[in-house]
């Protein structure tokens, strides 16, 4: 069992899972009380992962890793080494290949939220932080839990970008989904059916887990 | 006081300009459904972004009033919170908490501290949103329908108990569609149309006009008695009202010695041109003031009881009626089944 392919793979699920969080809640939050026409180029932007085939979000993603590329340049200044074919790199392209199934859930829950709550809770003198731990995250709080569930579980099923700005290095970028694949090729069949099973049974679990959640969203909210 | 506030609700204007001489400290507003009152009160509460308020009450300037706090079907609890930590929460951040327990007492919602908001009937949700309004420390609370949900013994005696706590300082402006919500409790009432105030001015003279000006048709014809509860006896209080004295059905629970109003709808009083033994609870020795019109068949007769004045309302084709004579001795004779707060 490659062990260290299922650890690695979990961390690069939960650090991309964690900054998917503090990145999609300002930004769904922003876009659910922004309305202007350029929303749908906005919404669009953000949900192009979903229809994209990640080898194209790889080989863009590349192209910008490259040592000789802006991002690339400045990350190799700040921390003196590449960015290509390296974990890191590997979490960048998670939150961008995620970001959509972290937004689209937030972005219901946000847009859902009455904006009487907010307005009350402004006219009753609360500080903004206090409306937002005691008010707006409360109420989101299904949202949240599914948003984080999904990006989690679609990071864990990465293949393609993986495949184009990670390769398969051991310990940094070889993650399930690519030792499996690795395994196949070398004909390693009985290895490849412990690490699709492991595949297999921990999605569905979260799948479960998460549809279940949304059926107890209906939330105690009849209080107007 | 002067107020103007400008605002859109989808394709509906609201242009409201209220104006008083005096200064009201609790200000009523009728008007029908959809005739702009709460779009008014949101406008005044901050929750209309585009809403233009210009206007000063007494020392307050309305455009710059950061303690406006409105109580209505538009202010929810919030539900991820329990009445306890609604009330808590919205304590801390004013610094109210050393009034908690009196506001908690005021709204009589002493029982309903543990429960959750999704638990609470309609009359207890109305209770909790307006204690929680208090604790928000207003300098202008605005009480949209916020009684509605409850009876009316329980309402005058909230609204009672409210009125002695608020301190003068404290504006209120209420709406609602029960008339005698308003007179129990307002000074000031003002008619709101199709968006526009059409009439504002001391609760008095709009219920009751003066000779020659017609009465404001959307108001029915009430008179308020004011009074002392002088004792209260299984529940039937005295009031001493000047140098007399009636009896009224009483469930309140205001305390014996406190001024009291009395509405007396003009349809429910009659009068008689002598002092008879009519087999009525109450009688009041009064003069006439005057008789005029009031509908096809019906005319307004104002008599001065006591140094107040009471409108009664008559058929008009019983020809003794239209023999009165101002300045004649009249008694007017009513049940005891009064509203009373």
């Amino acid at each position: 069992m490659e062990f260290s392919a299922i650890w690695l793979t979990l961390k690069l699920a939960g650090l991309s899972t964690l900054l998917l969080m503090l990145v999609a809640i300002p930004v769904s939050w922003w876009l659910s009380r922004w309305n202007s026409r350029f929303k749908a180029v906005v919404q669009a932007c953000v949900a192009l992962p979903l229809v994209l085939p990640p080898t194209v979000l790889g080989f863009y993603l590349l192209l910008a890793f490259a040592p000789d590329s802006l991002i690339g340049e400045l990350w190799l200044s700040i921390t003196g080494e590449r960015l290509a074919f390296t974990f890191e790199a590997l979490v960048f392209g998670s939150v961008i290949y995620s970001f959509p199934f972290a937004v689209q859930p937030l972005y219901a829950g946000f847009a859902q939220l009455h904006p009487h709550y907010l307005h009350t809770a402004k006219m009753l003198n609360l500080p903004w932080h206090v409306r937002l731990q005691r008010v707006v995250l409360p109420a989101v709080r299904p949202s949240l839990l599914i948003a984080a569930g999904l990006s989690f579980a679609h990071t864990v099923g990465e293949f393609g970008v993986v495949l184009m700005i990670g390769g398969n290095i051991p310990g940094e970028t070889r993650v399930v989904s690519i030792a499996l694949f690795d395994q196949v090729e070398s004909l390693n069949y009985g290895s490849a059916h412990q690490l699709a099973a492991v595949l297999l049974v921990f999605s569905l679990f979260l799948l479960i887990g998460l549809y279940w959640l949304q059926g107890r969203r209906r939330l105690k909210w009849n209080v107007m | 006081m002067e107020c103007h506030v400008t605002a859109q609700a989808g394709q509906f204007t609201v242009d409201i300009a209220l104006s008083t001489a005096a200064e009201p400290n609790w200000l009523g507003i009728v008007g029908q459904s959809g005739a702009g009152k709460s779009t008014f009160l949101q406008a005044l509460a901050g929750f209309n972004a585009a809403a233009n308020v210009t206007g000063r009450w007494h020392d307050k300037d309305l455009s710059k009033l950061d303690h406006a706090v409105l109580v209505s079907a538009q202010t929810p609890l919030f539900p991820a919170l329990s009445v306890a930590g609604n009330l808590e929460l919205v304590a801390r951040h004013n610094q109210q908490l050393d009034n908690v327990k009196t506001i908690v007492a005021l709204c009589e919602c002493t029982a309903l501290m543990s429960r959750q908001t999704n638990e609470l009937s309609g009359g207890e949700l109305q209770r909790v949103k307006l204690a929680r309004a208090l604790l928000a420390n207003p300098a202008l609370l605005l009480l949209d329908e916020s009684f509605s949900a409850m009876d009316r013994a329980l309402r005058f005696g909230i609204l009672h108990k409210l009125k002695a706590y608020l301190s003068p300082d404290v504006k209120v402006i209420m709406v609602s569609h029960d008339i005698n919500d308003i007179i129990v409790s307002c000074d000031h009432l003002s008619i709101i149309e199709s968006g526009h105030c059409v009439a504002c001015g001391p609760l008095s003279e709009m219920l009751n006009p003066a000779r020659g000006q017609q009465a404001n048709a959307s108001l029915p014809l009430i008179s308020v008695l004011h009074g002392e509860i002088a004792e209260r006896n299984k529940g039937i209080s005295r009031i001493s009202v000047g140098e007399t004295s009636v009896k009224v059905v009483d469930e309140s629970a205001i305390p014996v010695g406190q001024s009291v109003r009395l509405l007396l709808p003009a349809s429910e009083v009659t009068l008689a041109t002598e002092n008879s033994t009519a087999l009525h609870t109450n009688c009041l020795q009064g003069t006439v003031q005057s008789v005029v019109p009031y509908s096809a068949t019906q005319v307004a007769v104002k008599i001065v009881c006591e140094g107040q004045e009471l409108a009664v309302l008559l058929d008009n084709y019983d020809r003794r009626i239209n023999a009165l004579q101002e300045g004649q001795l009249v008694w007017a004779y009513f049940s005891g089944q009064l509203t009373l707060a």
